[in-house]
């Protein structure tokens, strides 16, 4: 595949010069140190010393001590925003300069574009995030004058991961936008409502339609309630954000034992014994094989329309 | 007799109901410049998109140095340098940048030398580091034919190498094309509008219309033996061009009369308007160009 190799090659030279990039970067960059700043701050007047050093990595993280938005809503917003201006002109802005004839032209078999492309957003999301996660904790590292133990710095690294496969998702829905469509306002606008619609709105309607279909009122027995609360988060659970934001909290609190309704009501028990990071794996894994098949919908998608697509000069 | 080096045999495109090419059956020889001529969406660039498998036929199959496009794409892309009417380009890189990346894209040795020697030939070393998007139109088509160059293209495509660019400019690009071809034997198909400039540097010509070729050859074969003696007159009787028109087709503009015949018919015309009394200011006979040929056919 040396057609693959070259088109990756040109990707991340493209995607590390453009402004487009180096602004996203510069946002998501900024946005980053300036919370674990902040969260750090007021860490700080709670007093540092009621947390173990592991604790206060994830805490900051999971922006639990703040009353500000969290990092982990500012890092979903940022990651999604990235994936979706990598991808979603990636295809069409081609088609539309001629660029993809020319690439096309030469002795390259046609999916090799696509897989560059593909393999190039990916290494560019993957650098990004997790150059930020490392900046990050570094900034971290250096306020509280220690670093975490083994099994918190792999919570953060579990976390990156898990950040950068929901990176790609977007990056994989607007690739998948701008197979799609051949007009670049288009394939941007498609991608930024669905992005709106999944991270904002899933949420709402999710409730709204849980209720209308198991209505529960206040004289409604106990078992009512938990089959409405597991609807509703089935079909919240459509949107990638609601995902992330499980497996975020799941991985950066030891405490949380279950991702289902249970949570909700032993929030005031008593706190449970922490568990270890490969327990906390397993109960995320359905949410990540939830990333991963979505990212293979969408890329397949892609693939297919790519290749059955009429790519010619100039045509309206 | 050597096979040919581009042949279309059969060749259709059809999207949904209409027929874009409709069995184009043509063949181009070794180190032949060809002209495919046709007005707007006769089907030249479908039947360009179609020889280097950028558009899949409906039917029927190219054959390029004895690859078939169907079946081996990327052996018959190999061979072909293609510039498409817009050149493609990425603007924010440097010309260097861009060539680089076909030379990699063809795995082509000692890429650097390459592209040096290739932007010398068409004229633009001096751009080499230079961001394509400041580069005119005429120096983008001829970058692109720097990038041809640089995959040591046997066959070479232009979609219209010469739409929006001016008069001088044109000439260079043809004058460009026509050395390369037969400096390095390279077999030239080109489409276009502009039929002088065809005349000039092709060697065979294909005229299309709603797909289908209505005409091929040299020029020779398309004019053959017709002749077109023209007389200027100051005036003429309805009387005398119903004579002339015994003799072939006749068109008429301002003082200038023009018949139309398969030989030297100047004595018979001359004979006519003096029995006529017309007064004949001048006479010529030529043979007609191909801007007349193609008229006549697409008409
Ligand atoms: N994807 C497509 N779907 C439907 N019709 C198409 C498609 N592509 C081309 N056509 C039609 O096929 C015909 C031939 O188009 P083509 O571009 O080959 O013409 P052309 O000879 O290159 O014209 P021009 O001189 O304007 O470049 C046109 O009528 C065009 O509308
Ligand atoms: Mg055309």
């Amino acid at each position: 595949m040396r057609g693959s190799t070259v088109i990756i090659q040109k990707e991340l030279a493209e995607n590390f010069t453009s402004k487009r990039f180096i602004t996203t970067y510069i946002l998501i960059f900024l946005s980053s140190v300036a919370t674990a700043f902040l969260g750090f701050q007021e860490l700080a007047q709670v007093g540092l010393t009621k947390f173990e050093s592991d604790v206060i990595f994830l805490v900051l993280f999971s922006g639990a001590a703040s009353p500000t938005p969290s990092f982990i809503f500012f890092l979903s917003v940022l990651a999604s925003i990235l994936g979706i201006a990598l991808g979603f002109d990636a295809v069409n802005r081609e088609i539309a300069s001629g660029s993809m004839v020319r690439l096309l032209s030469n002795p390259i078999y046609r999916d090799s574009i696509l897989v560059g492309k593909i393999i190039g957003g990916f290494i560019t999301i993957a650098l990004v995030i997790g150059s930020i996660m490392g900046i990050t904790t570094g900034v971290d590292i250096l306020l509280a004058g220690f670093g975490p133990t083994l099994d918190g710095a792999l919570r953060i690294f579990y976390f990156t991961l898990a950040t950068i496969l929901y990176a790609w998702i977007w990056f994989s829905m607007a690739l998948f936008f701008s197979t799609v469509f051949n007009r670049i306002a288009t394939s941007a606008l498609t991608s930024l409502a669905a992005w709106i619609f999944l991270s904002f709105f899933t949420g709402m309607l999710a409730s709204v339609m849980a209720q209308i279909l198991i209505p529960v009122t206040i004289f409604s027995p106990p078992e009512a309630l938990i089959a409405r609360e597991e609807l509703r988060l089935a079909l919240s659970r459509i949107s990638p954000s609601v995902l992330f934001t499980e497996v975020a909290s799941a991985l950066l609190n030891p405490q949380i034992r279950t991702l289902g309704p249970i949570y909700i009501y032993s929030r005031d028990l008593p706190t449970p014994t922490p568990l270890t990071i490969d327990d906390t794996l397993f109960i995320i894994w359905p949410h990540i094989a939830a990333f991963i098949a979505e990212i293979t919908i969408f890329l397949t998608l892609a693939y297919i329309l790519f290749m059955r697509k009429e790519i010619r000069t100039r045509f309206e | 007799m050597t096979e040919p080096a581009v042949k279309l045999i059969n060749l259709r495109k059809q999207y949904n109901g209409f027929v874009a090419v409709d069995n184009v059956n043509l063949e181009i020889n070794r180190g032949e410049i060809f002209g495919l001529l046709g007005p707007n969406g006769a089907g030249k660039t479908t039947t360009i998109s179609m020889i280097l498998g950028l558009v899949q036929p409906t039917r029927g199959d190219v054959i390029v140095d004895g690859y078939s496009v169907r079946r081996n794409p990327v052996e018959v892309r190999r061979r072909i340098g293609f510039l498409a009417e817009n050149p493609g380009f990425y603007e924010g890189m440097t010309a260097y940048e861009n060539l680089m990346l076909t030379a990699r894209l063809n795995g082509v040795k000692d890429a650097r030398r390459r592209i040096g020697e290739a932007v010398r030939q068409v004229g633009l070393a001096d751009w080499l580091y230079e961001e394509v998007g400041k580069f005119s139109r005429g120096m983008k088509q001829r970058l692109g034919i720097a990038d041809a160059l640089i995959k040591d293209a046997k066959v070479l495509v232009l979609d219209e190498p010469t739409s929006g660019i001016d008069p001088r400019g044109a000439e260079e690009i043809l004058e460009l094309i026509r050395q390369l071809s037969k400096q390095n034997g390279i077999t030239v198909i080109m489409s276009s509008h502009l039929l002088h400039q065809v005349e000039v540097i092709c060697d065979k010509v294909a005229i299309m219309n709603r797909g289908r070729i209505i005409a091929s050859g040299t020029l020779k074969d398309l004019i053959g033996d017709r002749q077109l003696v023209t007389v200027e007159v100051d005036n003429i009787t309805s009387e005398a061009v119903e004579k002339l028109r015994k003799l072939g087709n006749v068109s008429q503009e301002q003082g200038r009369i023009t018949v139309e015949a398969h030989s030297d018919i100047r004595h018979e015309v001359a004979k006519i308007l003096y029995e006529s009394r017309v007064l004949v200011k001048g006479l010529s006979v030529s043979h007609p160009r191909l801007y007349e040929i193609y008229r006549d056919l697409v008409s």
